[in-house]
């Protein structure tokens, strides 16, 4: 293309010169800014003459002019400039690659595009700007980022931090939700590539886009291309980053006086008595005696300052005919949870190489080897299993009277109540730090693929690739003894076990492309034409054991007694055909199809191939004669398009009807194999279909320095799985899969975006924002499914909280006589609930499950947001990036519990003089701590999500160190946080309705990033 | 270049040819129904799928939280169940309903046992080339496990959807059928299949566990008693008896343990071993609990060695309990002075805690026990011949004394003749049958049922509320409430009312 433009330039410039008076001969380089290699092919013109000339291949031009001549000196893909002759002779000129230009070029499914000529709905995001952001999880730092595609980080543990990602609304109710993520062609994960090896990611929202990827696409596709190497001088880049991390939000738990004053208060409410006396509290006040009654704050001892450290460097050149991007990266962090953490190395390669004019090969490897730490007798992740989960624990099951460890050195587990009543409780910093679990994880992908050029603009390219992916889970609980402050042992574990878990994962592709592009005067055409064969096999294995000689020996070889195996595996293929056609007519006019026809294992032989077509079509009104000369619109464009999706996550084998094994028996002493069906198989099962039609439009004004987009989506999802309640006569767990429900979602999405410059001070600001609605249109002619707190009901949001309406408390006994009967003994301070209905379809004078919950809040943000703003002024830049989300609640239901610890807000409960309390009276939990409003926030937040502040020492200050480029750093990630809830994060799952979750994190980085 | 163009073409060919086998990904774990039925191993394995069943936590391996069969007696006068999050315990103070836990459960657990059963019995018999005989035997056992469920479900919903094909989720909504006409369908059942099954002492000891003559004859003689068939429940009863290979283990307390669970007293097991997923967690030490423990009703009922109540009793010790006792009384209870794990044991008056099948020796991986659970066991099919020749009206006083007089020898107590004398009436005769009963037979999952049948379940309810131990029931946990009574009959569980249209609740709930 550049050689045809060159081509392009050197015809126009072969025009008569024009000599005036005075004239000079003025020579010169012209070189690129970043990497200071000549450019040839520039353009430079006598400004309103004719008399122009262009750079040989060294960069070098010679131009007879006037001595007061203007030059204009111009080439695709850069900032053009004019200036004054005065007279010199010698003029070398430093061009500056075009920022956000028209032809800004976008990645799509199988090929690139520029960003003016898309008809589907891509949002992409500019990776340079967030290669410093801390994060141990690539796919974290998208967040807000990018209109419509909603990023939760709802977990922070080191190795462990994948964020849910979710495209314009969710379709499904069983089926996976995740979107397919394509890496460099080939599907696989964005959350472990560094940072600063990503060159793109574009996520494709709607079908026109996605339809290419058919069967797997139906909850938006996310485009990662990585970066690759550019002919010319090596550039190196080396880049560390220490960032020191603390949690976001740090609960206030009561103190042991206050903590044991609320504990017998609380058991002297549910008629029973003080659980300390007089003169323990005595004790617990005034510190006497920290063996038995401590002080201690649980949430401080296990919580410490992360640390995450990436150092990474990497190596960019080429000569014209090979070209290379090797990097590498160490990643190392310290979780702010004792007893967790992770490091990942990482090394890559991309290598091109131009065998002829027509044939072209390339190899991408990418390979890393992590290691993950966690606590192993407790799990940091998983909050919503309560009783396994070490957050929760330090919540519900210790209590400040017991001291981290008594004076002689031990844990402690008892307070002074012990042995007569009092917990033992799981002290969360031995819990923590006790035994080992650690996972390793290896994964390589490989990439090897080759193009040729059959005819001109016929391009075919194959390609194999090849992800090996396993991960060794190791273990051990070792023997051990808990004690009381008097040595006794209170607790204790003889068997010491060890467990190990191994999965391996690998996936095979091998795909073939056909690009044609033709152009016919007014008429561009480009096709493409594909064929794709999957397939993926996982195995994993079990491995116990119990009782080794001591607690060092941690190899399943060394156990001796209860030996346990198990293991499983499944395989999947996929094989597809597919094309698109796109259609261009005198620059204006945009068409494009595309049509995907899948054929997946997971579907039944007779319905095994599905066709995902999409259309759309543009109208850049900018390039009309009437707008063309504009100065102040750029660009104006309208899109439309419509087209379908498939979800095929419906299980491997879900039409099979499986007989399970491992239903054994034991016939004399040994184990008999036994078969059972436990799950019900649907034989005509088949994908979920999403419907998106998409109406879009772009307007850039002011030489494209002001940008706006703007989409309008219907997304309707149809034959959506859902499991229909079966009799349990049937003997079996579950009922078979059926497509029979549809959920729609609509929404909108902005992205608006400036950027200028006065004098030496660039800035630029930028806003986008979505919203979407999502509801629930047939779940089999079903009313509704409950579960739990959540409700699926027609009409409404997927998974919509269901509870009671709380109205305030009871205020007098007269009250609750009035009152519904609602449950226990009511007494005023007790929660009063809103008697919404009954049997005969009005208010019964009962509060019951069935009649009186409703639909009171929604799971899922209604909007999400994000805005930038920052500059840069002669070696300094500042950027600042908000994220908020807003229309979302979350259950916050933690001190409803007698036991574990209290937050001081609990203070504030319930009495004849404070009636207007925060927490309702004590006792009656059968009545107070149902489901309800009472319980439920307001979860919306605004976040700084980082400010990164940047300063880049003069280079005539480097340069004498032989180093073209410094860049020093500060980025802080979620600084502050502006939001109603109290105490916990609101970035929580919806299922952790105890904050259970690993916290969050905020993180102050310091960088420095060096280029030579 | 030629070469890669030729490749693309070849490339092309395969590709348009490319063979659907590719996309042919069948499940690697578990097998497919296309290809199952086939072979006379298909059959064993679907057989002991139905076993299998029998293991599930609200059948025969019930821990405090799941209070399936084996923990039903804490739902008696025999112990008691305090917290809400226990299972059982809706049932235990009075206040279960439609959509109570254990109602769901039950109901769940023994249909899972009764349509692998169906399957089994529809199936079987087609599989191409099996031996007939073979075949017989295994439609016999799924017949007998499924009238052991059948019998569960009588004995507590009563009156439950007869299902006795495989269904398709069409099929499935099923109305309820009359308590009568199941009784009517598992006896006729299982008369017709009694001879297709070995003796038990021609099974091999590597099939120790599975359905033999006398097992299918015994739970036969149960399902009589309990539908008060008493004649044929005697009848029954008699067979097995006359099998001649069944007898009572010399030692009881040793019974109840791993080393005497192939012991000629075990008639049907339901059998657990210590391998993943195949442990029992019934017989589990759950160290001195508050939330489940034994009444002092029950560790009263047991007699002084010398066979006398222990109110008329001189060698009856408050202090320890077990002092002086029926050698029952150890075996079942632990209490004050006993011995526990070389330990002595210290528990306030009137605490009383299982000890029957509760592992001692071995407290590794004590809820991964390898104990069997003894569903009926030789002691209790005499005790069931004894009462139903009584009930029956037609009897001879010496045979059932002599019956019982077998069951209290063994553990050296003095005989019916001595405690109670002879010349009894009917009624005092049934009166020591179930104090008996009561005694042999506490924590093996009958004693609910058994007050179900007398119809003295709200009875003994009313009788312990009026008595001292009442406030044993006040724990200090709010949700413990004083007993009452509703029905004998359990709810038909909610959710299956909700997606059944054809099944009704019954007019009690």
């Amino acid at each position: 293309m550049r050689k045809f433009l060159i081509l392009f330039t050197l015809i126009l410039s072969f025009q008569p010169g024009m000599f005036a008076q005075g004239s000079i001969t003025v020579t010169g380089t012209i070189t690129e800014a970043d990497t200071s290699v000549p450019i040839p092919g520039v353009n430079i013109l006598e400004k309103g003459t004719d008399n122009g000339v262009m750079t040989d291949f060294d960069g070098n031009y010679s131009i007879e002019v006037p001595e007061n001549a203007t030059l204009v000196v111009s080439f695709v893909g850069f900032t053009a400039q004019t200036l004054e002759v005065n007279g010199r002779s010698e003029i070398d000129i430093v061009m500056k690659e075009e920022a956000a230009a028209l032809d800004e070029v976008v990645v799509v499914g199988y090929g690139t595009k520029k960003k003016v000529n898309l008809t589907g709905s891509v949002a992409s995001v500019n990776m340079d700007e967030l290669e410093a952001i801390p994060a141990g999880n690539s796919a974290s730092v998208l967040q807000g980022r990018l209109p419509g595609v909603t990023v939760s980080n709802f977990s922070a543990q080191p190795g462990n931090d994948n964020p849910q990602i979710r495209i314009r609304g969710i379709g499904s109710f069983n089926a996976g939700q995740e979107p397919l993520v394509i890496v460099d062609g080939v599907q696989s994960q964005l959350n472990q590539i560094p940072l600063t090896d990503i060159a793109s990611v574009s996520v494709l929202k709607d079908a026109a886009s996605a339809a290419i990827y058919g069967v797997r696409a139906a909850n938006g596709v996310i485009l990662v291309t990585t970066k690759r190497g550019k002919s010319g001088k090596p550039t190196i880049n080396i880049r560390s980053n220490v960032a020191f991390q603390e949690p976001v939000v740090e609960p206030d738990f009561l103190d042991s006086y206050d903590w044991a004053m609320i504990r017998n208060e609380w058991a002297m409410a549910e008629g029973g008595n003080p659980v300390y006396t007089d003169e323990q509290i005595q004790t617990i006040r005034n510190g006497s005696d920290p063996d038995r009654f401590a002080n201690t704050d649980w949430w401080d001892a296990v919580t410490q300052t992360g640390i995450l450290q990436t150092h990474s460097a990497s190596v960019n050149g080429g000569t014209e005919n090979i070209r290379y991007m090797i990097s590498g990266e160490f990643l190392d962090q310290e979780g702010i949870v004792v007893g967790t953490d992770t490091d990942r190395k990482s090394l890559r390669s991309n290598l091109d190489v131009d065998v002829s004019e027509k044939l072209k090969i390339g190899l991408n490897i990418y390979g890393f080897s992590r290691e993950t730490g966690e606590p192993s007798l407790r799990s940091v992740g998983n909050p919503g299993n309560f009783e396994n989960n070490l957050l929760y624990s330090l919540r519900r099951f210790t209590q400040p009277t017991v001291p981290i460890r008594y004076s002689s050195g031990e844990y402690g587990f008892v307070d002074g109540l012990y042995p007569d009543g009092g917990m033992i409780i799981r002290n969360p910093l031995w819990e923590a730090t006790t035994g080992d679990s650690r996972t390793e994880q290896f994964r390589v992908e490989g990439k090897l693929f080759a193009s040729y050029e059959l005819l001109e603009g016929l391009t075919f390219t194959s390609s194999l690739a090849n992800i090996h992916s396993s991960s060794i889970n190791t273990r051990f609980v070792p023997t051990y003894q808990q004690f009381s402050g008097e040595g006794e042992v209170v607790n204790q574990n003889i068997n010491n076990s060890l467990s190990n878990n191994n999965t391996t994962f690998k996936r095979f592709v091998f795909e073939n492309l056909l690009n044609y592009d033709l152009s016919l005067g007014k008429h561009d055409f480009t096709v493409l034409l594909g064929h794709t064969a999957q397939e993926e096999r996982n195995d994993y294995m079990y491995g116990y054991i119990q009782n080794f000689p001591n607690n060092e020996l941690r190899e399943l070889g060394a156990g001796v007694s209860n030996p346990q195996v198990d293991g499983n595996a499944y395989e999947v293929a996929l094989q597809s055909f597919f094309g698109r056609l796109n259609y261009t007519l005198d620059k204006k006019y945009l068409f494009e199809m595309n049509l995907r026809y899948d054929g997946s294992s997971r579907m039944p032989q007779e319905s095994r191939y599905g066709l995902f077509p999409s259309f759309s079509a543009g109208w850049i009104i900018s390039n009309e004669d009437f707008l063309k000369d504009s100065s102040t619109i750029s660009l104006l464009k309208l899109r439309g398009s419509w087209g379908q999706l498939g979800n095929q996550e419906i299980g491997n084998y879900a039409y099979v009807q499986n007989i399970a094994t491992g239903a054994d028996y034991i016939l004399g002493g040994s184990i008999a194999g036994g078969v059972a069906v436990n799950n019900l198989a649907n034989p005509n099962i088949t994908w979920e279909t999403t419907t998106i039609s998409d109406v879009g439009i772009d307007v850039n004004f002011f030489d494209s320095r002001l940008q706006i987009t703007a989409d309008y989506f219907q997304k309707n999802s149809s034959d959506i799985l859902i499991r229909l309640p079966i009799p349990n006569t049937l003997g079996v767990n579950n009922g078979p899969y059926q497509n029979a429900a549809e959920v729609s979602n609509k929404g909108w999405e902005a992205d608006v975006s400036y950027r200028n410059n006065v004098g030496d001070l660039d800035y630029f600001a930028g806003f986008n924002f979505s919203t979407v609605k999502n509801v629930i249109e047939d779940i089999a002619g079903l009313e509704n499914w409950i579960s739990g707190n959540t409700i699926n009901r027609v009409g409404h949001p997927i998974g919509a909280y269901y509870g009671y309406v709380a109205d305030g408390y009871f205020d007098s006994e007269e009250e609750i006589e009035n009152a519904a009967s609602q449950w226990g003994t009511l007494r005023p301070g007790d929660i009063r609930y809103k008697d919404i209905s009954g049997p005969e379809g009005i208010p019964d004078g009962q509060i019951t499950a069935e009649y009186d919950r409703q639909i009171i809040g929604n799971p899922y943000p209604k909007y999400n947001y994000g805005f930038y703003l920052g500059g840069a002024f002669k070696g300094f830049d500042l950027n600042l990036f908000f994220q908020g989300v807003s229309g979302i609640e979350r259950f916050f239901w933690y001190n409803t519990e007698n036991i574990g610890q209290f937050t001081n807000s609990i203070l504030d409960n319930w009495s004849e003089t404070n009636r207007d309390a925060a927490y309702p009276r004590f006792g009656n939990s059968a009545n107070n701590y149902n489901m309800s409003t009472f319980w439920l926030r307001d979860a919306s937040y605004l976040r700084l999500k980082t400010m990164e502040l940047g300063y880049n020492i003069p280079q005539s200050f480097t340069q004498q160190l032989a180093i073209p480029k410094v860049r020093l750093y500060f980025v802080g990630n979620n600084l502050y946080t502006f939001t109603d809830v109290e105490e916990f994060d609101p970035e929580v799952e919806s299922s952790d309705v105890r904050s259970a979750s690993y916290p969050g994190v905020k993180a102050y980085s310091f960088g420095i990033n060096i280029t030579f | 270049m030629k070469y890669f163009k030729l490749y693309i073409t070849i490339l092309l060919i395969t590709l348009v040819g490319c063979s659907d086998d590719f996309l042919d990904r069948t499940s690697l774990n578990d097998l497919g129904s296309d290809n199952f039925w086939s072979n006379e191993a298909d059959a064993e394995m679907a057989l002991m799928g139905i076993y299998s069943a029998l293991q599930n936590p609200y059948l025969f391996d019930s821990d405090p939280y799941t209070g399936g069969v084996t923990r039903l007696d804490y739902l008696t006068d025999d112990g008691y169940t305090a917290w809400q999050w226990m299972a059982g315990a809706p049932i235990a103070i009075g206040q279960h309903n439609a959509t109570s836990w254990l109602i769901g459960d039950f109901w769940t657990a023994n249909y899972r046992v009764i349509s692998r059963a169906n399957r089994v019995i529809a199936r079987v018999p087609e599989i191409p080339g099996i031996d007939e005989e073979i075949a017989n035997r295994i439609v016999a056992e799924a017949k007998v496990l499924r009238a052991t469920s059948y019998n569960l479900l009588g004995m507590t919903y009563q009156d439950v959807p007869l299902i006795t094909e495989p269904q398709a989720v069409e099929e499935a909504d099923v109305p309820k059928s009359d308590r009568s006409e199941i009784y009517a369908f598992i006896t006729q059942d299982l008369e017709a299949i009694i001879d297709d099954l070995p003796n038990p002492a021609d099974i091999a000891p590597s099939e120790f566990g599975r359905i033999d003559k006398g097992a299918a004859l015994a739970m036969l003689s149960r399902i009589y008693l309990y539908n008060d068939q008493f004649s044929e429940a005697a009848a029954r009863a008699k067979d097995v008896i006359d099998l001649g290979y069944y007898s009572l283990a010399p030692d009881y307390d040793a019974l109840f343990s791993v080393a005497n669970e192939n012991s000629n007293e075990v008639v049907f097991r339901v059998a657990f071993d210590r391998i993943i997923d195949e442990g029992s967690s019934f017989a589990a030490y759950w160290g001195y609990i508050d939330y489940q423990r034994a009444l002092p009703d029950l560790a009263e009922a047991f007699y002084t060695i010398e066979g006398e109540p222990i109110e008329e009793s001189s060698l009856y010790n408050p202090e320890i309990p077990s002092e002086n006792r029926d050698p029952r009384f150890s075996a079942t209870l632990l209490s004050n002075g006993d011995t526990w794990k070389g330990e002595p044991v210290t528990i306030d008056e009137d605490y009383y805690f299982q000890r029957k099948y509760t592992e001692e020796e071995n407290n590794e991986d004590h809820f991964n026990s390898p104990q069997d659970f003894y569903v009926i066991r030789f002691a209790d099919v005499l005790l069931m011949r004894a009462e139903a020749l009584v009930q029956s009206g037609a009897y001879d006083e010496s045979e059932v004394i002599e019956l019982i007089n077998q069951v209290r020898d063994r553990v050296d107590m003095p005989g019916v003749e001595e405690t109670a004398g002879i010349g009894l009436s009917q009624e005092e005769l049934m009166e020591v049958i179930k104090h008996e009963r009561r005694v042999e037979l506490a924590f093996e999952g009958l004693r609910y049922f058994d007050l179900v049948r007398w119809e003295e379940l709200d009875d003994v309810y009313q009788e312990y509320m009026d008595s001292e131990y009442q406030r044993l029931l006040d724990l200090g946990y709010p949700d413990v409430r004083p007993r009452s009574f509703i029905s004998y009959k359990w709810p038909i569980p909610q959710g299956e009312i909700d997606v059944n249209e054809n099944l009704n609740q019954h007019n009690e709930w």
